[in-house]
């Protein structure tokens, strides 16, 4: 159970003067119940790429397979939830439990067993049944979200993709967020999260893939990512890095504050202890 | 420069955006203002020139209180926005004809315009792009012709409606420095920003939540007082091991609020012992 | 291709130096000539002073082409209801149906009309950039009273400028949507309506909201609609005199013709 893609090439407006090569035979395979990272500038291919993972795009040339089944032959986007960035704007229903109804209901799902999963969907989004029956355009933006996402959710997908899901929001319901998709991790499904910005997500994830023009760049677990020499680097990891550069005796492979702070504490009080 | 009394604002579905608050920004500052989503900072700011107008109490801008709608105008040139989303905000159909935008509503005249513009589009260094269609930016691009645009309308102080909210890491840098540049050319800014470590070269921190102005002091004192974690920020990772690092005492002095003080300090003070 | 479609070609040509009002003007003189016309000798007068601005400016025939060619089914369209449908005397007979001499007359020029048309308004296109074409019908609609209708020049100006920004970045929001609403599993073969539905409710919001903020934008900048100014200086010199004397005359000449034969 995973899905593979095998030196997938894609270019926008094909055999046109404005031919853009936008991935280069990218390789990757992303198991069931893992949680991802996928990394990039804006405009790196990172959003072709995941709309390859569930067949908005198909590929120029290579295989993309979900499962076992390539997606340009049969539909698998019940399969792989996408939650696009800013998913508030996607909600047109005329009350929640329509708007949250409509992704099982396109792939099938009737009766009871539409009502369960809609249940279950907004359970997990902490969303109280009492505003099944508003108007999702009566809500804050931020129930607006979870809203959204409950929308993805309640049509059971295997894996969930979600491009840029922090943006906008505040230190606390990024901390929300984090911790409703560690939820859903625990409970089997992979999450593949798609971001500019990794300081936030590295330490939830298992695997992160960096991607530049199109290509993949890096592969590897955050220990690996800490630890390899010409990446970006978090503000926290960099110092520890600059530190044990300059020669002295710290781990570097560290993103914790709590373990820098006693990582630099230890260098620093055996010493004070001997001067006592 | 923006003298605010015991504002209140309710919004007309009765919701209390802003609860009587009372607030003095001096000529040259730079505030920034944080605080979580809906916490009523984008509000307050509307109020500052007249996009808003208060349920009760005052906004006076320069002496102009903004309940007088003929001064509306006046005011909106004293004070000017820019606002969160880089897509929504041109009227041009290519850069260089947004940034004259402003100028043309105010009636100047054709060559004094295009000085103007060229001035402004140098300073926030777009020259290369004039004749470039804003489509064609990228979201940093985007809010630095925005920037460019109110520039241009000589406002005596900018606010800046989370304007780097939509953007990515590199581009957010850019953004910033930008702004900062604008505040060294003399401008009194007023940063709106969810994101702490916008407010670190600021004179002033402005903490709101559910429509109250909660904390207002220096950004190093209030990191220092460990509070915002209480109204929905979050210190950034570097300054909140800063301050761990001087809470206990082992390093003394100033709060570092970069990465490079930082090491800086940790460097000498391992070196020292 | 469709990237030159109407597209403007920077240069230094004469057409390029004429203020963006006289090539109104002249275009508005060309269209009411290309109407008029009736006979070869017009049409052909037409194409001669056609080939002579083209050759005045430095457009390519590429992009006169590319203007006329992407039109094609509607011209086609046009030419072949006049062919079937026209009475006359027949001269073939296809399907059942009669072409006529009328018909196949009336056919060409009326289809000839249109591609002159887009031929001279690719003329203005490729040597003015769009954003003086905008502030050139602005200051020809100033003095004409439009308050009338509620509206003044400057707003009908500013909509002109604003939509060529706009329907690019409506149309990527739109795609945005599509793409997370296919994501849910829209059908739009199986489930028409609700594929309409699902789209036209998000993106009226989004259109709806990208106005507000547009509109906020535009007030914290001074918008009033009233009198205002342009970064773009308009000057009616000496040779827009000139090039619209002798376009006047020429046009004159062209639209007395019929008269002219009867002596």
């Amino acid at each position: 159970m995973s899905i593979d893609i095998k030196n997938l090439i894609f270019s926008y407006n094909r055999s046109t003067s404005l031919e853009k090569h936008a991935l280069n035979d990218v390789s990757l395979s992303i198991k069931k119940g893992d949680f991802v990272l996928i990394s990039g500038e804006v405009g790196s291919g990172k959003s072709t790429l995941i709309k390859h993972m569930n067949g908005l795009l198909k590929p120029c040339s290579g295989s993309v397979e979900v499962d076992g089944i390539p997606t340009h032959k049969k539909d698998i986007r019940s399969k792989v939830g996408m939650l696009f960035q800013f998913p508030q704007k996607q909600l047109f229903g005329k009350t929640v439990d329509e708007d949250i109804s409509f992704g099982p209901a396109n792939f099938g799902i009737k009766g009871n067993q539409l009502k369960k999963q809609v249940h279950e969907a907004m359970d997990l989004m902490f969303l109280d049944e009492s505003i099944a029956s508003v108007s999702p355009f009566d809500l804050s933006g931020g129930q607006m979200r979870l809203v959204a996402m409950a929308g993805v959710l309640a049509s059971k997908p295997d894996y969930l993709i979600l491009d840029e899901p922090a943006s906008g929001l505040d230190a606390k319901n990024r901390k929300i967020l984090f911790s409703i998709l560690k939820k859903l991790n625990s409970k089997g499904i992979s999450i593949i999260v798609v971001s500019h910005q990794i300081s936030d997500v590295l330490p939830l994830v298992d695997r992160l893939f960096l991607i530049d023009s199109g290509k993949i760049v890096f592969k590897g677990s955050p220990d690996e990512y800490l630890r390899s020499t010409n990446l970006y680097l978090p503000d926290i990891p960099w110092i520890m890095k600059e530190l044990h550069d300059r020669g002295f005796d710290v781990k570097f492979d560290i993103f914790d504050i709590d373990e820098a702070f006693y990582e630099v504490s230890s260098l620093l009080n055996p010493q004070k202890v001997d001067e006592q | 420069m923006i003298q605010i009394n015991d504002l209140s604002h309710r919004f007309p579905n009765g919701n209390l955006a802003l609860d009587s608050v009372n607030l003095n920004i001096k000529k040259g500052e730079f505030v920034v203002i944080a605080g979580r989503n809906g916490s009523g900072k984008s509000t307050l700011v509307r109020h500052m020139n007249a996009l808003l107008l208060p349920s009760s109490g005052n906004v006076i801008v320069n002496g102009m209180g903004s309940s007088d709608q003929k001064d509306h105008w006046d005011i909106r040139q004293a004070v000017s926005m820019v606002f969160q989303n880089p897509d929504s905000q041109f009227v041009g159909m290519t850069v260089e004809e947004d940034v004259a935008f402003g100028l043309e509503n105010l009636g100047m005249a054709s060559d004094n315009i295009r000085e103007s513009v060229d001035r402004c589009l140098q300073f926030a260094g777009l020259s290369e792009y004039s004749k470039t269609s804003p489509i064609h930016l990228s979201g940093g691009q985007k809010q630095k012709v925005a920037i460019a645009s109110v520039l241009a309308m000589y406002p005596e102080c900018i606010i800046f409606d989370e304007v780097t909210s939509m953007l990515d890491h590199a581009s957010c840098n850019d953004v910033m420095d930008l702004i900062n540049s604008v505040h060294k050319a003399g401008k009194t800014v007023i940063h709106v920003t969810h994101r702490l470590e916008e407010a670190t070269t600021a004179d002033r921190l402005i903490v709101m939540d559910a429509g109250r102005i909660v904390l207002d002091d220096t950004p190093s004192n209030i990191f220092l007082s460990g509070k915002v974690s209480d109204f929905g920020l979050e210190l950034p990772p570097i300054i909140a091991l800063a301050k761990k690092f001087k809470d206990s005492g082992i390093l003394q002095g100033y709060l570092a609020l970069s990465k490079d003080e930082l090491l800086e300090d940790l460097c000498q003070l391992i070196l020292k012992t | 291709m469709t990237g030159m479609f109407f597209s403007y070609i920077p240069g230094n040509s004469l057409l390029h130096r004429l203020d963006p009002r006289s090539k109104i003007i002249g275009i508005m003189l060309a269209s009411i000539l290309i109407f008029r016309a009736m006979s070869v000798y017009e049409m052909l007068a037409i194409g001669v002073v056609f080939s002579i601005l083209f050759l005045l400016s430095s457009t390519t025939v590429k992009a006169v082409y590319s203007s006329v060619y992407p039109m094609r089914i509607i011209l086609i369209f046009i030419f072949t209801i006049h062919l079937f449908f026209t009475e006359g005397s027949s001269i073939l007979s296809v399907f059942g149906m009669n072409i006529s001499y009328e018909g196949l007359l009336k056919g060409s020029t009326v289809t000839l009309r249109f591609i002159y048309l887009l031929m001279f308004a690719s003329l203005l296109t490729s040597s003015t950039p769009s954003s003086l074409i905008t502030v050139g019908i602005e200051r020809l609609l100033r003095p004409f009273p439009l308050k009338v209708l509620g509206i003044s020049s400057f707003d009908l100006a500013a909509m002109m400028s604003m939509s060529l920004y706009f329907v690019p970045l409506l149309h990527g929001s739109f795609n945005d949507l599509k793409d997370a609403q296919l994501s849910r599993g829209l059908d739009m073969k199986r489930h028409p309506f609700k594929a309409m539905y699902s789209l036209t409710v998000p993106m009226i919001r989004v259109a709806f909201r990208m106005a507000d903020d547009l509109a906020m934008s535009m007030e914290s900048r001074c918008y009033q609609g009233v009198h205002r100014t342009s970064i773009f200086d308009l000057r009616f010199g000496r040779m827009d005199f000139l090039c619209i004397s002798i376009f006047g005359l020429l046009s004159a000449i062209i639209f007395f013709m019929p008269v002219l034969q009867d002596f």
